[in-house]
């Protein structure tokens, strides 16, 4: 398992020189297309019609609609035997051309994607911005997070072709649930280690029906969320490098 | 050094590849991969590369497994596939996007192979035909320099002409510390360029002799009629006459003719491989 930056970098350097057709075309369009709304919703808002929520609910739809889009075909040398063998041989370390494309999916994509809708909104009258949206609500960061979380599905189906044929699939994804929930039971232990026997729950000394709603729900709520957002990515990115290992021509 | 010891290999829901293959290469050899359609010359190429795994046993180059896909192995070998696509991007885009991956690329050699083959640098590969695609694929793969060169089906979409000059840029480039295993059905393409001859056939490697055994331990020889001698190995009809394998006595070269020697072998391999064997002792 080897991470040299003159070869990630000539990963990525070879990965614009064969895709900017493909992709210039692409992003021309996404461009172009925000101008547009960016007139409109100007007009719109000069009329008096104000629509505060423009920009963010338009990120919210693009990014998890291109997004996961995009990084279901970040693999795209998996599409035929013959470009999966010229992948595969190219001189770099598995974790560097894993590394790559977790690299765009996960990382460079959401983050151009944010800027370009940051700069709209900010050069846009009267719409809510993103650099106030920290502390509204469902905001930004938390759009991020869960678009992340499911981006990185997205990211473990593109590595393993999209295909959830075998029984060996169906015994890894009952893998990644069965390590959920001990990651799951290890963070309850550490939370509520007062009710804990050892690895039993000690009832006696809860009394669920009073501290139910006031203390475990949101403890175990937080933990649940903690899991979900920070730790499942992590495994599903994890799992996704292991299975990029094993894929054959 | 490559090194296949013991490999048993099937794809998903096909019936075994090979069981208990073994196949040992050495520096300094052209070897010709020879076998009838599906007996797994093109997956023996993979498997050296890394791009398959054999179930069981070990597939070593230069002493690393090639599983593994370390970058030092994989800067040091290259595949030329018979069935490719090239990104739709000029040959000069090309060459910038994958050279810097070989630390000996050769670009001044490239060009001049290019030239060779009368490509030009600036045409878009999109917009070129397969042949020329291989040829610009062909010219790519010599220039890397790489200590382990497989080619599979090299010549399969060349003219007349580009099979001769792939045939004599392969001996000009070709070093001593390097192999290069050409799998082909093209035989008569490659007859002279190739070193040492391995048939494989039904999983197993049933043919491994080098040309110059070959040349000195078997006769190669035309007569009009059908040679009934006890000293005939194998005879084969030919549209003017019969072409014989006989055991040399005389241990003077004779011109080994790959494609009767392929049918021999497929034929009778135990008869082939013990006359081998006999002259030995």
């Amino acid at each position: 398992m080897s991470l040299n930056i003159n070869r990630v970098l000539n990963l990525i350097r070879r990965d614009i020189t064969y895709y900017k057709r493909l992709m210039a075309p692409i992003i021309l369009g996404f461009l172009l297309f925000n101008v547009v709304m960016f007139l409109l919703v100007n007009y719109i808002n000069s009329n008096g019609n104000i629509q505060p929520y423009f920009w963010t609910n338009w990120f919210g739809l693009f990014i998890f609609i291109m997004g996961l889009i995009f990084t279901l075909n970040v693999f795209p040398e998996y599409k035929s035997s013959d470009d999966t063998i010229k992948y595969h041989s190219l001189p770099a370390s598995n974790l560097e051309k894993y590394s790559t494309r977790w690299l765009y999916a996960i990382l460079l994509f959401p983050m151009l994607i944010t800027l370009t809708f940051a700069l709209f909104s900010w050069m846009t009258p009267g719409v809510v911005k993103f650099s106030t949206l920290r502390n509204n609500g469902f905001g930004l960061g938390q759009l991020l997070i869960t678009f992340t979380v499911f981006n990185s599905v997205a990211l473990l189906l593109a590595v393993k072709r999209n295909r959830f044929k075998s029984i060996k699939d169906f015994f890894v994804v009952l893998g990644l649930l069965i390590l959920s929930i001990i990651v799951l039971a290890i963070f309850a232990k550490l939370i509520f280690f007062q009710y804990f026997d050892g690895w039993s729950i000690n009832s006696m000394t809860v009394n669920f029906t009073e501290n139910f709603e006031e203390v475990i729900a949101p403890k175990f709520g937080r933990a649940i969320l903690f899991i979900g957002k920070y730790l499942l990515p992590v495994l599903f990115w994890v799992v996704g490098y292991f299975k990029f290992i094993e894929n054959e021509a | 050094m490559l090194t296949i010891q013991n490999v048993d290999f099937k794809y998903k829901k096909k019936e075994p590849l090979f069981a208990g293959l073994d196949l040992s290469l050495n520096t300094g050899t052209i070897y010709g991969l020879l076998g009838k359609n599906g007996t797994g010359k093109s997956t023996l190429l993979k498997l050296l590369i890394g791009s398959v795994y054999p179930q069981v046993g070990q597939v070593q180059v230069n002493g690393h497994q090639s599983c593994k896909r370390k970058p030092s192995v994989l800067r040091n070998i290259y595949l030329l596939q018979e069935h490719f696509t090239l990104p739709k991007i000029s040959v000069n885009d090309y060459v910038k996007a994958n050279a810097g991956f070989y630390p000996k690329f050769d670009h001044s050699k490239f060009y001049e192979l290019l030239s060779l083959f009368e490509v030009d640098s600036d045409v878009d590969l999109g917009s070129i035909s397969f042949g020329q695609t291989k040829k610009v694929e062909i010219a790519f793969a010599l220039s890397t320099h790489v200590d382990t060169l497989l080619m599979d089906e090299p010549t399969n979409g060349l003219d007349i002409p580009s099979k001769s000059q792939f045939r004599k840029a392969v001996l000009r480039g070709f070093r001593d510390d390097q192999v290069v295993i050409i799998s082909t059905h093209q035989i008569r393409d490659l007859n002279q360029l190739i070193e040492s001859v391995i048939i494989l056939d039904a999983g197993k490697i049933i043919f491994n002799q080098p040309t110059s055994e070959i040349e000195t331990r078997l006769q190669f020889s035309q007569s009009s009629t059908e040679q009934n001698t006890g000293e005939i190995l194998y005879s084969e009809q030919m549209p003017f006459g019969y072409t014989n394998i006989s055991c040399s006595h005389d241990q003077v070269p004779s011109e080994v003719e790959l494609e009767v020697l392929f049918n021999a072998v497929l034929s009778h391999p135990d008869t082939l491989n013990q006359a081998f064997t006999q002259t030995n002792s």
